[in-house]
């Protein structure tokens, strides 16, 4: 019986009754087995009754893969738009909440050109040293301040070797 | 204005070839592929999950996917396979959504052979049969007999080796061969 399922699985999983044809020549049940098998298998064969989808189906496939495509194209067209919206809504909201200049605002200086001096090249040229002095002190300031800085940083953030 | 009449190439071509067209961007031919491959797929998903409504379903969401993914067949195997691969998945992952079932072997619970359609044709008798199988070995038959998938096929579509595909075979077979034996009609 176990040699018979062996014989059986092996021929299977081979290429058939030929394949045990020594053992099918003296196992009348195997013989019998294989006989049954054959026909159950040509009746699987036969051909079923086949099922239908509905009317319109390839039509609903074709309009669902239309908009699944529409869905995926949209968000990149719609993109640059809204950032437009977007950026013309931010500007507008900055000049509607910039203050309005109040009694202690400063003066706001307006020249109209009949009123300037009229400077020439050679009169720049003629002016005092010490009209630098306030940029000068500004920039000895920001060289401090760096040197403050990195100071502060290698102090507190460099890693001892 | 009246729509442009098929050409006869497309009419007479198989689905691997149309799946070729398709996947070189020719929507009409996929539209085509669907016309000839969606009463088969349908058959096959309704008895695996069923349900018409369900079957019908996941033949769409199969559908929808085979395009979106028509890129990643390979045109040296059969289409049917590919497709059949991406219906099964589909049909376990909408079983697993809406019944909460983790295994396809107890689809045979919820799907009695029952839901079936029976005629008096001797196929339909012993598929409904078989449908009372464990759903692995319906399923390997189905694909074995019912869409003459070859073993290698099969086993792309069930996602397995080729060893376990023929032990299915050969199990399913033997089940089978004794139902029918107990029922009288072997």
């Amino acid at each position: 019986m176990i040699i018979c399922a062996c014989h059986r699985l092996l021929a299977s999983l081979r290429a058939g009754p030929a394949s045990a044809s020594s053992h099918l020549q003296t196992c009348a049940a195997c013989r019998d087995w294989w006989t049954r098998q054959s026909a159950l298998e040509r009746r699987l064969r036969r051909p079923v009754e086949p099922a239908a989808t509905r009317v319109g189906f390839t039509q609903d496939v074709l309009r669902k893969i239309e908009r699944t495509e529409q869905e995926t194209v949209l968000p990149r067209r719609s993109f640059l738009p809204l950032a437009m919206l977007g950026a013309a809504a931010s500007l507008a909201l900055v000049l509607f909440l910039r203050p309005a200049p109040g009694p202690d605002s400063p003066p706001t200086l307006t020249a109209s050109p009949g009123l300037l001096p009229s400077l020439e090249i050679p009169a720049l040229a003629n002016l005092p040293a010490r009209v630098d002095d306030p940029l000068e002190q500004e920039l000895q300031l920001v060289i401090s301040d760096t040197k403050n800085a990195l100071a502060f940083v290698a102090d507190h953030f460099r890693t001892p070797r | 204005m009246a729509e442009p009449l098929p050409s006869p190439e497309l009419e007479t071509a198989s689905p691997d070839l149309l799946a070729l067209k398709a996947r070189n961007g020719c929507l009409r031919s996929f539209e085509e592929l669907v016309d000839v491959t969606k009463d088969r797929l349908y058959g096959y998903l309704l008895k695996m999950l069923g349900n018409p409504h369900d079957a019908e379903d996941v033949a769409q969401e199969t559908y929808l996917k085979a395009y979106r993914h028509l890129a990643s067949y390979n045109p040296n195997h059969r289409f049917a396979a590919w497709l059949y691969t991406i219906a099964r998945n589909t049909a376990i992952s909408f079983r697993r959504k809406h019944r909460r079932t983790e295994s396809i072997d107890e689809l045979a619970e919820v799907l009695p052979a029952k839901s079936m359609s029976h005629s008096a044709s001797d196929g339909d008798a012993i598929w409904a049969v078989a449908r009372q199988l464990k759903p692995k070995y319906f399923e390997v038959l189905w694909l074995r007999y019912g869409e003459d998938f070859d073993t290698p096929e099969i086993a792309q579509a069930m996602q397995t080796n080729l060893i376990y595909v023929k032990v299915l075979l050969h199990r399913a077979r033997n089940e089978l061969a004794k139902r029918l034996q107990k029922k009288g009609m072997i």
